[in-house]
């Protein structure tokens, strides 16, 4: 199983500070509109 | 290649969901808005702004008892296929490969390798957080996306009953009521519903191009790491 694995997952870490970003965007993003849907409700509005 | 092609072309997939994503919420709030507007009218009482729409708790219990389903999608998915296989799906492992997998063909511990992510040499907590990663994030969205509907639709359910002259509800008393439950489970039935069609399906049917089907020409016997 993990050498066919290894075939597949291919290393290519030139990209990694902009793979980083898309990654740290998403949860952000995630967060915010986490953090806006509980903090709304409980200001009552 | 201009370095903004190779940033597209490299991250299509990310960029082109979270564009649509941020489209089809701003239309959402479009639509609620007026939507919201003409229930107003209606009721002949005055009609509100957009910022005081998308800032409200009608708009956001929409929003989050999509996303709690959504990520209770994924994160019942990612656990279910740790433990049960579907032979022929590209979704599933073979049959035989249910369970965690041994540390060799995890490539942990001693069996990491020069490249692996640091968390995967660890030991003891860290090396299990790292390795429950995907599920923990998605079950804690899942979650906190699901606390989030109940305190909006507690909200809403008040504004309604205030209108009609009715006592308000606590929190406990709104999540056991029919108006949480029917939310939360017209979205969920449909969500099961999507992933095990896409599973099985996945088996006969083929998408030439796409890493979420076989090969045009795999049999239909293969599972997903038989058809690598």
């Amino acid at each position: 199983l993990a050498p066919r694995r290894e075939g597949t997952l291919l290393v290519d870490d030139t990209d990694l500070k902009e793979t980083q970003v898309i990654f740290w965007v998403w949860l952000g993003l995630i967060a915010v509109g986490l953090a806006v849907m509980i903090t709304v409700p409980l200001a009552g509005r | 290649m201009s370095a903004m092609r190779k940033i597209l072309r490299d991250h299509g997939l990310s960029l082109a969901f979270l564009t649509i994503f941020l489209l089809a919420l701003i239309g959402q709030s479009i639509a609620g808005h007026a939507y919201t507007n003409e229930q107003l009218q209606q009721h002949q009482q005055l009609p509100i702004g957009y910022v005081e729409f998308i800032t409200s708790s009608d708009f956001l219990v929409d929003v989050a008892e999509n996303w709690q389903s959504e990520f209770l999608q994924f994160f019942l998915f990612i656990l279910a296929t740790v433990w049960l296989v579907q032979r022929g799906s590209p979704e599933s492992k073979k049959p035989g490969d249910e369970g965690l997998g041994s540390d060799r063909d995890q490539l942990i511990g001693v069996h990491a390798r020069a490249d692996s992510p640091s968390w995967a040499r660890t030991h003891g907590i860290r090396l299990w957080l790292y390795s429950n990663s995907l599920l923990l994030v998605m079950g804690t969205i899942f979650l906190l996306s699901w606390f989030a509907q109940s305190l909006g639709g507690q909200v809403v359910a008040n504004e309604e009953n205030a209108q009609h002259g009715s006592p308000s509800v606590s929190w406990i008393e709104y999540v056991a009521s029919p108006d949480f439950w029917n939310r939360t489970l017209q979205n969920w039935q449909s969500e099961f519903l999507a992933v095990g069609a896409m599973v099985v399906f996945s088996i006969y049917l083929r998408q030439r191009g796409s890493s979420e089907s076989k090969p045009v020409g795999v049999p239909h016997s293969a599972s997903g790491i038989e058809s690598e």
